[in-house]
């Protein structure tokens, strides 16, 4: 499983990569911000949302792009000639998925989150700013991802593409008017657990 | 486990509503080489694809080292090693990072096994897949494919768009395996040449239905061509059955019958022909005649019987 997570990671690494940088960057601004007592919040605050819409793209692309190469350059199925099945192949692409969400989002979330508590606004309910927007934001990034792995199974290129923008286009305007709040959790969860069902099915039912 | 390490019942597969196997029934005995050939779209890659759990079949069962082949278990995927027509290795991959994934996902990697072969076939270690000659793509996959230990090594036309000289190489090195450790193989090629060299059983598909499913042998035995001179007319159609191809010039007819025995030579006698001689076939000779429309005429289609089975 590890040989197949490490697979995934340097297939895709120039999301891995960009992932990095991008919470290298959060990561010191919320370290200076943090420890330094430097004032960060008119730059963490505003790049930190006009990077989030990228992000999510970015995060749909990488769902995308480890399944239309896989069914392009055939990759499962030189796998499943090995000591592998098709569970352990689909597993190991959404558990590097998962991380590339954990590694691009947790410092943006963490810097973004650091900088609106210190603003001290009186509609932001602070003990609850974790639960309603670190979570549904982490959420909001895997569902992006698997809406992209669900979209890229195919061998068509545009399919791939517009298939999984016009998810997100859907999807992203739904948080954007709902907010962030408790009510996401269904429909996010409820979102991830379609597509990797979708996702599965057609993998596991695919002739490699 | 079964005493075979292959075994299909009525394998039937459709593709967009054509039947590409119409109810194949293979079995391969532990310990044998076993050659499948056929025609272009006989179905042979589609058998292979279906055993290896790459495709599922319509109907029917596949069992191989005693699993169903559309769940094969890690542990016995471990056991199978596979060179795929066309040597489909990830072309973006360079030589070391593919032996690598082969390393690391191989239930019985033979390092020193695979390090001998690659000194063998001096292949850059460092080059892309992409960038390899289909020869070189060959010996890679072969090698790799070899140092996973398998206990059942599927080879889909491996020597497919090989020259001559890689061709041998290939089979050379593929001689010297086989005799290792008794190990079952199951391949399939166009070239009969290599088929006759490495068989000791054959299976010949035809329009997805297993025509051939004998020893080379005894296939070679029971196969007869023979030429028949009459001294008046020859009879105007000659009571035989499973005749393979029949063609007449004056007073001879060139006969190929399946199943001979000695009750068709008893009918054949009835004739009186002045002259009956055997004439030679090769497997090539044998293969165009099994292959040929007029081998419909040999196959009891209802009963499913082929030219020649155990």
């Amino acid at each position: 499983m590890f040989t197949l997570i490490i697979r995934e990671i340097e297939d895709n690494r120039v999301f891995f990569i960009a992932a990095v940088l991008l919470a290298v960057v959060f990561g010191v601004l919320f370290v200076y911000e943090q420890f330094y007592g430097e004032k960060y919040e008119s730059v963490i605050i505003p790049f930190g949302f006009a990077i989030s819409i990228p992000m999510a793209m970015a995060f749909c692309a990488m769902g995308a792009t480890q399944m239309y190469w896989d069914k392009t350059k055939k990759i499962s199925a030189l796998l499943a000639t090995l000591a592998v099945n098709r569970g352990q192949i689909f597993t190991a692409r959404v558990i590097a998925g998962f991380l590339l969400v954990l590694i691009g989002f947790i410092p943006i979330a963490g810097a973004i989150i650091s900088a609106v508590s210190k603003l001290n606004v009186s509609f932001l309910p602070h003990h609850g700013l974790y639960y309603e927007i670190l979570i549904p934001s982490l959420l909001l990034g895997f569902a992006c991802y698997c809406i992209g792995l669900q979209a890229g199974w195919t061998s068509n290129r545009v399919t791939a593409i517009l298939g999984a923008l016009g998810l997100n286009v859907i999807l992203i305007p739904v948080i954007i008017i709902k907010g962030f709040g408790l009510e996401i959790y269904a429909i996010l969860i409820f979102l991830i657990a379609a597509c990797l069902i979708r996702a599965w099915y057609k993998f596991s039912t695919a002739a490699f | 486990m079964s005493e075979y390490v292959i075994q299909t019942e009525n394998l039937v597969k459709y593709f967009d509503g054509r039947r590409v196997l119409d109810g194949i029934d293979l079995k391969v005995p532990e310990g044998c080489i076993y050659g499948l050939l056929g025609r272009n779209g006989a179905g042979k890659t589609t058998i292979i694809r279906i055993l290896l759990g790459l495709e599922p079949a319509t109907r029917g069962r596949a069992v191989v080292l005693g699993a169903s082949s559309w769940q094969l278990p890690v542990s016995v995927l471990g056991q199978i090693g596979y060179v795929a027509e066309g040597h489909n290795l990830i072309p973006n991959y360079n030589v070391s990072r593919v032996a690598d994934l082969y390393r690391n996902l191989s239930a019985n990697w033979n390092e020193q096994f695979f390090r001998r072969l690659m000194e063998t076939f001096k292949l850059p270690v460092e080059r892309k897949v992409s960038q390899l000659s289909r020869g070189m793509r060959a010996q890679l996959n072969l090698s790799l494919a070899m140092a996973t230990e398998p206990k059942l090594l599927i080879l889909d036309d491996p020597t497919l768009g090989l020259d001559t000289v890689a061709r041998r190489q290939f089979l050379e090195l593929a001689v010297e395996l086989i005799s290792r450790d008794g190990r079952t193989i199951l391949f399939s090629s166009h070239i009969l040449s290599d088929v006759e060299r490495l068989a000791d059983r054959i299976g010949i598909l035809r329009a997805g239905k297993l025509v051939v499913d004998c020893e080379l042998e005894e296939l070679k035995k029971r196969a007869r061509k023979l030429r028949l001179i009459f001294d008046g007319q020859p009879p105007r159609e000659l009571p035989i059955t499973e005749i393979m191809a029949e063609t007449r010039q004056g007073r001879e007819i060139i006969l190929t019958v399946a199943n001979w025995n000695e009750s068709k030579q008893t009918i054949l006698n009835v004739f009186k022909p002045a002259s009956c001689t055997e004439i030679p076939m090769t497997l090539e000779e044998l293969f165009i005649e099994c292959t040929s429309s007029g081998a419909d005429a040999a196959v009891d289609y209802e009963q499913g019987e082929p030219i020649c089975s155990r």
